[in-house]
């Protein structure tokens, strides 16, 4: 469980130089990836349901790279696109042709596996994204000022 | 094109290039487009003029200017996409200097100039952090050592073939297509010969995650959500046919080998 979840460090920090993310926010980015893969591995344990351990997953990585970007004032994407790289369904991906080229029943599985984790991360990158944009309605700021 | 020297240049002439040479060079790093025209308007709102409009689609540019010597007109067609936020960032970094005041619109457009062609990790690095991918990754998924040994070698075949392949201007389709495959390749020949034993799936999956479109489906699901609904599709048809080319590769090395 340790080696991988340090394995997702190292990982998140090895994929930021292949995208260039600039230096002095690998070890932040690496964190947030760590962290989501962290949270990822418990829900997994706990509801033994991939799309529910991605949506929460997701919603720990969009939240965390909110706070950082704000925090560190620097664009959002620094953070979220390489913390949401863990959860990515690669592996899904892969089953899926592998299914198909042995012409497995569970080509449909592995395809639904895969549609379902996309879909969470994506509900949950909106769901945080529109959070974040909340701002007070002018009424309040108005009657605030009076 | 303008050089920050070129006096004989309307301001509002300099100002509209800087905008169109940030706004592409910030598409082609993979910016979101809210990102980019934001920061083009920002640009433009330096020349003081009453009006500007900046229309970005995931494949190029427009943008309009009412100066005082009638509409300045650009469009720009930007066919090609990688992914580097270093370059986002420092344009980013660019333009709120220049709205601050900090910077004239001359620096901006040499700075910007400069930004264009910038790489923090070449060579070396670059090829290593394939490997560090590939060999982390399996490691994350819960892979034993030799898993994730033959995971490096298989990233380094991967590395080995980009590197070799790009000078020949492969389309991108066939380039990852064709890095997976020499991957899958490595990875089920170990299988087959050296480590009967060995965890094959958890190797090929850390193997294509170099490749596996999570960057551009994140900024698909952000345009989307802010309204970019055009880029927000092709970039969705984008991770498809990445997704298509990484499958195609692996289930092709299955069926050579």
């Amino acid at each position: 469980m340790l080696f991988k979840i340090i394995g997702a460090f190292i990982a998140v920090v090895a994929f930021c130089i292949m995208i260039e993310l600039p230096k002095k926010y690998m070890v932040q980015a690496g964190m947030t990836g760590m962290v989501g893969w962290a949270v990822y591995l418990l829900m997994d344990m706990v509801a033994h349901r991939v799309e529910i351990a991605a949506l929460v997953s997701a919603l720990c990585i969009a939240t965390m790279s909110h706070i950082l970007a704000r925090v560190l004032k620097a664009p959002v994407s620094n953070f979220l696109i390489p913390g949401i790289l863990p959860i990515v369904p690669g592996g899904s991906i892969y089953r899926c042709a592998y299914a198909f080229i042995r012409e497995s029943s569970y080509l449909s599985t592995y395809m639904n596996e895969a549609l379902k984790i996309a879909g969470s991360i994506a509900l949950a990158i909106f769901f945080v994204d529109s959070v974040f944009k909340l701002h007070l309605p002018k009424r309040f700021k108005k009657s605030k000022q009076t | 094109m303008a050089d920050g020297k070129n006096v004989s240049k309307s301001l509002e002439r300099v100002v509209a290039e800087t905008a169109m040479l940030a706004g592409e060079t910030m598409l082609i790093a993979g910016a979101e487009i809210s990102r980019v025209e934001d920061t083009m308007n920002r640009i433009l709102d330096y020349s003081k003029c009453e009006s500007h409009t900046a229309f970005v689609l995931a494949t190029g540019i427009t943008l309009t200017l009412d100066s005082d010597e009638g509409l300045i007109t650009m469009s720009k067609r930007v066919p090609e996409r990688t992914t580097n936020i270093n370059r986002i960032y420092l344009i980013n970094n660019v333009s709120r200097a220049l709205s601050a005041g900090k910077m004239d619109i001359y620096e901006a457009y040499s700075e910007i100039k400069k930004i264009k062609d910038v790489r923090q990790f070449t060579g070396i690095l670059y090829g290593l952090s394939f490997v560090g991918v590939a060999l982390f990754f399996t490691m994350m998924l819960g892979g034993d050592f030799t898993d994730c040994m033959v995971a490096g070698v298989a990233g380094l075949a991967m590395a080995i073939t980009q590197w070799a392949l790009v000078p020949f201007g492969f389309n991108s389709f066939f380039l990852n297509m064709i890095s997976t495959l020499s991957m899958a390749l490595t990875a089920v020949g170990f299988q087959r010969f050296v480590f009967a034993n060995m965890n094959i799936d958890l190797v090929i999956i850390g193997g294509i995650m170099p490749i596996v479109p999570g960057v551009i489906f994140t900024t698909a699901m952000r345009d989307t959500l802010n309204g970019d609904y055009t880029a927000g599709v092709s970039r969705m048809l984008e991770t498809g046919v990445v997704a298509f080319a990484v499958a195609v590769g692996v289930a092709l090395a299955y069926v050579i080998l």
